[in-house]
């Protein structure tokens, strides 16, 4: 049974994630700038560690922000989707293994992963600021290649609207940990099945595109971060 | 206590003593490493 994690330790606070103190308008938040990936071979529970740590520095909600490719043709690059709910195609998982009832109960309600007061005070900030917000379903999945048009056509087809590698395990440990939690995903990358085959830019030119267009979602985002942050 | 707790209860204690004496923030953002932090957040 799995318990402690296999590799992480409070150096990668130092290593990979860097801790901020941050203030804006008489706000003081917390930033974590940097990730812990699942595709760079990294536990979920690992993942999940940094999560449970902020509980216990008191924190009481989460907006973690994402890079993100999408699957709902009324999307474009360089939007916004506000993430309003998941699905889970890692293939693993923060919980598994042995519960510590301290943490969090064994079966947690996932029934508000994406915790809908947030959600409705971020897509005031949205509506206010008259940005087009696409409300998505996430779909986690390992990465870290990039999917094959079956693939794309199968998680358009299940339900989901934009899909990324790093959201699940973080709002699963939120959850377990009764912090409530809300999510944007930065769009870069389209993922429309039957247009794949077609494009035909080579993986240079697609990378270029790719940081242009998380650029613009980071410029739309920046524009209102502070008001959103003050809203939740 | 499970390993695990054990673990995450170090962790805090070291980010305590790096943090300002009674420091209490109830919101996190969480970005990427190469997320460009608009200029009026002061870090």
């Amino acid at each position: 049974m799995r318990d402690a994690p296999a590799t992480f330790d409070k150096d990668a606070f130092d290593n990979s994630l860097h801790l901020l103190l941050a203030r804006a308008e008489n706000l003081n938040f917390l930033i974590i700038k940097g990730r812990l990936h699942f595709f760079d071979g990294v536990e979920m529970r690992d993942i999940a560690h940094y999560i449970y740590c902020l509980k216990y520095l008191g924190v009481e909600k989460i907006l973690s922000v994402d890079e993100v490719g999408f699957l709902n043709p009324r999307f474009k690059c360089g939007e916004i989707a506000l993430i309003y709910d998941h699905i889970n195609l890692m293939g693993d998982n923060p919980l598994i293994g042995e519960n510590d009832n301290e943490l969090g109960i064994r079966f947690p309600d996932m029934s508000n992963a994406y915790d809908s007061g947030m959600l409705l005070k971020a897509s005031k900030v949205f509506l206010d600021n008259k940005i087009k917000l696409n409300e998505s379903v996430y779909l986690g999945i390992t990465g870290p290649e990039s999917e094959t048009e079956a693939e794309a056509r199968f998680y358009r087809e299940i339900g989901s609207d934009v899909l990324g590698y790093s959201l699940i395990p973080e709002n699963i440990t939120a959850v377990h940990a009764k912090i409530k939690f809300t999510a944007i995903g930065l769009i870069t990358r389209e993922l429309i099945a039957d247009r794949m085959k077609s494009d035909t830019r080579t993986e240079k030119v697609r990378e270029k595109e790719r940081i242009n267009n998380l650029k613009k979602a980071e410029g739309i985002l920046n524009k209102i971060l502070i008001a959103l942050l003050k809203s939740l | 206590m499970t390993e695990q707790r054990k673990k995450i209860l170090e962790t805090v204690a070291y980010l305590k003593k790096l943090l300002p004496l009674n420091y209490r923030a109830k919101l996190v953002l969480i970005v990427e490493e190469n997320y460009k932090l608009p200029k009026n957040i002061k870090i």
